[in-house]
């Protein structure tokens, strides 16, 4: 298997006839597009059943990518708007900074494990947790930018807006994340802030 | 409040590399005699590191790449036989039959003796079931046109089938 070769290069040997250079490209990118389909449905099989729908699109679609975009790129907007359409037909309640719901849920949670659990846990988890409870496309934006390593103009693209609207997206997020952040996990956050 | 969304868009963009070598010295500057800026600039950048280094990308399941690559052999299959599959070809042959179904129910209809209308001296037979022999049924005329109905009634649905599944997971891929 091609595992060091360039996104490119593998995309030529799977145009020629290697369908299964494909998996090499499934398995570099199916984490993120499985956490950005994640992003839109909370739920572990319905972001499974769109991240394979993104791939098997992808590769259906394969000889119209021209390469004007780097293939992440591509491949997120395809994954990213499986999403949206399926958001819009299941109609999820999504948990929207704007709603009053999850500062309620917030404080719920926040006064039942406070006394001992708070303490112990982790920091990855904490950002998780509150990554979890922003609106889908708060998280997306973040998830593009911080782990998939996508620029403003990359992300604008994927999302379909231009790249001034995706940066302030992008601190707005940020922003909403710090609320989350200072009204559910008070204490780590004093914590990093005395480091 | 302006002032402080202020300081952080300006952080912010410090933090992203989106700022001129002039901005970015400019901002240095503020942080290391403001402190207002230096603890607004400590926290957003704890926020940024932390999201760079902490935040986790969730795993599919382990045969999620073999699904994938299943799914795909299984629509390049389908691309396939759709391709090696000519539709006139097929609605010909279905014509055909159809034609060869007509002209059998027409010549059968020609062959009854309108004219002898009640006069007829036949009368229906009567089958003595007992002395019926079911092994000459599957073999002869009769049973090869049964087995030929059967075999059309299970194409039918079988595509059937198969398109139902195909709206299916084009619904999905929409």
């Amino acid at each position: 298997m091609a595992t060091g070769s360039t996104d490119m290069e593998i995309i030529s040997r799977v145009l020629k006839g290697e369908q299964q250079q494909f998996s090499v490209l499934v398995e570099r990118y199916q984490s993120i597009v499985f956490t950005v389909a994640f992003r839109y449905t909370n739920n572990r099989e319905d972001a499974e059943e769109l991240a394979q729908s993104a791939f098997v699109k992808a590769y259906m679609s394969l000889k119209d990518y021209r390469g004007d975009a780097k293939f992440s790129t591509w491949l997120y907007t395809i994954a990213s708007s499986l999403s949206l359409t399926f958001l819009r037909k299941k109609r999820l309640d999504t948990y929207s900074l704007d709603n009053e719901k999850v500062f309620q849920l917030a404080d719920n949670a926040d006064s039942g494990m406070r006394a001992n659990q708070v303490e112990t846990k982790s920091k990855m988890r904490m950002l998780h947790d509150a990554i979890a409870s922003l609106s889908p496309d708060d998280a997306q934006v973040l998830t593009l930018f911080y782990k998939a390593e996508q620029s403003l103009d990359e992300i604008g693209q994927i999302i379909g807006i231009d790249p001034n609207t995706a940066k302030v997206k992008l601190h707005r997020a940020r922003q909403r994340l710090r609320n989350v952040l200072e009204k559910q996990f008070p204490a780590e956050l004093q914590d990093w802030k005395d480091r | 409040m302006q002032h402080d969304l202020h300081i952080e868009e300006k952080l912010w963009d410090w933090l992203d590399g989106q700022c001129s070598d002039a901005e970015q010295k400019a901002l240095q500057q503020l942080v290391n005699t403001e402190p207002a800026w230096k603890a607004r600039y400590d926290e957003l950048q704890q926020l940024h590191l932390s999201l760079q280094h902490d935040m986790e990308l969730m795993d599919p399941s382990m045969r999620f790449a073999k699904n994938v690559m299943e799914q795909i052999a299984l629509r390049s299959l389908h691309t396939t036989a759709k391709n090696y599959l000519n539709n006139k070809i097929i609605y010909t042959i279905g014509g055909l039959f159809v034609t060869f179904l007509v002209g059998v129910v027409v010549y059968a209809f020609a062959m009854v003796d309108w004219a002898s209308g009640n006069k007829s001296n036949t009368s229906l037979p009567v089958v003595d079931f007992s002395k019926l022999d079911f092994s000459n049924l599957l073999s002869g005329p009769y049973g090869s046109l049964g087995m030929m109905v059967i075999v059309v009634l299970a194409m039918v649905l079988f595509d059937k089938y198969l398109s139902q599944r195909k709206n299916r997971s084009s619904k999905i891929s929409a």
